[in-house]
């Protein structure tokens, strides 16, 4: 555990110094790599009022997509999976979509919805859906075998079997695809920003230093997705060690 | 067994699922750990029991709820000798109370012979080869020094021709 926290701060500041290092030796030249001090300072002191807006622009796309994608996956995938003739009905489609990058189908949510708030929120809901469904699916599936037996020795009706066997068993797959998707969604949030624009989030923010080349502030904003990301996920992962405590048996 | 279930709501499950109040619960899981001199924690999850206390949880799950007919498939093959005699001797006064119908599944013939009104021994490919019923009429309970009478012996001997030939 030690040794964990050690490298936790160790590599972190590996990586930094070798940034500082190729920029203050301008290794690249430094329009291109602006030190991280200058970065880190810009963060500090321009977050708040430059960058809140955007940050908050895309919580809000990224968490709603997907809150409520995840909703709808649970709940499509606890149908899909609890039946195996709906399951073999859809197989095909599932891994169809599944194989395909979410993201193409953009162009034709802004065909349909327009651009602005409406085709992205639904992309990053579609993407979420999509593969926490695939994971309850599985989890569903996967938890049949000998609980399902269980549930049938024990006499138990269909919604007895459903509360105390279907959905527990199939707990660690859905939080697995939910962890998964936690980060995915946010790939797609802040991708379908920068493809369409129409709304003031971090990815269309990214985008626009880019073309007036304000590079400090388009590694701020890296960072700050990096952030995201990685903090969300670290969150997922301690909630379902604690709540999947049974993980593995 | 219920992973995410305490043990000793794995073992109450079968009552749960009836909707019997939780006082009832508790009393007849207090008596059931009393008669089968339990010693490992309910509170815990099965999956920090060990094999042979797993099993035991799987059997108290069994017994819990009087069944006039329980099918045993080798109930007590995790178990080590010491507790496996334990085991044996608390199903046989389990069953003299209740006088109910267990089928029990064992590759042990000692244990068997003990335990068992009738004994039904397979081959391999019963259909083909056979099976031999078998009574075993001698009165409960048996102890160990049973193993050592004649009348053991000759079941013993009965079977095992069977099993040879």
């Amino acid at each position: 555990m030690k040794v964990k926290i050690f490298y936790y701060i160790l590599t972190p500041i590996c990586f930094l110094l070798i940034w500082f290092l190729i920029s203050e030796l301008s290794l690249v030249p430094q329009v291109l790599v602006p030190s991280p001090i200058k970065v880190f300072s810009y963060l500090f002191s321009n977050f708040y009022p430059l960058l809140i807006k955007p940050t908050i622009f895309t919580i809000q796309l990224w968490l709603l997509g997907f809150i409520v994608g995840a909703i709808i996956g649970i709940a499509i995938g606890l149908i899909i999976g609890y039946s195996n003739k709906i399951y073999n009905f859809f197989e095909v489609l599932i891994d169809f979509f599944r194989s395909l990058p979410s993201i193409v189908l953009l162009p034709i949510a802004v065909i349909f919805l327009g651009i602005g708030y409406a085709p992205k929120i639904f992309i990053v809901v579609f993407s979420t859906a999509l593969y926490v469904m695939i994971n309850t699916i599985y989890g569903v599936k996967y938890g049949k075998t000998s609980k399902i037996l269980l549930a049938r020795v024990l006499k138990m009706t269909p919604s007895q079997e459903f509360k105390k066997v279907i959905l527990p068993s199939s707990l660690p797959n859905i939080f697995a695809g939910l962890r998964i998707t936690i980060s995915l969604s946010l790939v797609v949030a802040v991708a379908s920003e920068m493809i369409v624009s129409g709304t003031a989030g971090l990815g269309q923010k990214i985008l626009d230093d880019m073309v007036v080349y304000n590079l400090t502030e388009m590694y701020s904003i890296i960072l700050i997705i990096g952030l995201l990301g990685y903090f969300s996920n670290k969150i997922f992962s301690i909630v379902e060690n604690r709540l999947i405590h049974w993980k593995g048996y | 067994m219920l992973p995410w279930l305490k043990t000793s709501n794995n073992i109450l499950l079968p009552l749960e699922l009836k909707g019997i109040s939780k006082e009832e619960k508790e009393i007849k899981l207090s008596e059931l750990a009393k008669r089968f001199r339990i010693n490992f924690p309910f509170d815990s999850f099965p999956y920090q029991l060990s094999g042979g206390q797993q099993q035991m949880v799987s059997l108290l799950r069994a017994l819990i709820d009087d069944n006039q007919l329980l099918l045993l498939d080798e109930p007590f093959s995790s178990l080590d000798y010491k507790l496996k005699d334990q085991a044996v001797a608390i199903l046989v006064n389990y069953w003299l109370e209740r006088k109910n119908t267990i089928v029990f599944v064992t590759h042990n013939l000692e244990d068997a012979i003990l335990m068992g009104t009738r004994i039904i021994t397979f081959k391999k490919r019963p259909l083909d080869n056979g099976f031999l019923s078998c009574d075993v009429p001698f009165t409960y309970p048996r102890q160990k020094s049973f193993l050592n009478s004649a009348e053991f012996r000759q079941v013993h001997s009965t079977i095992l021709n069977f099993l040879i030939n």
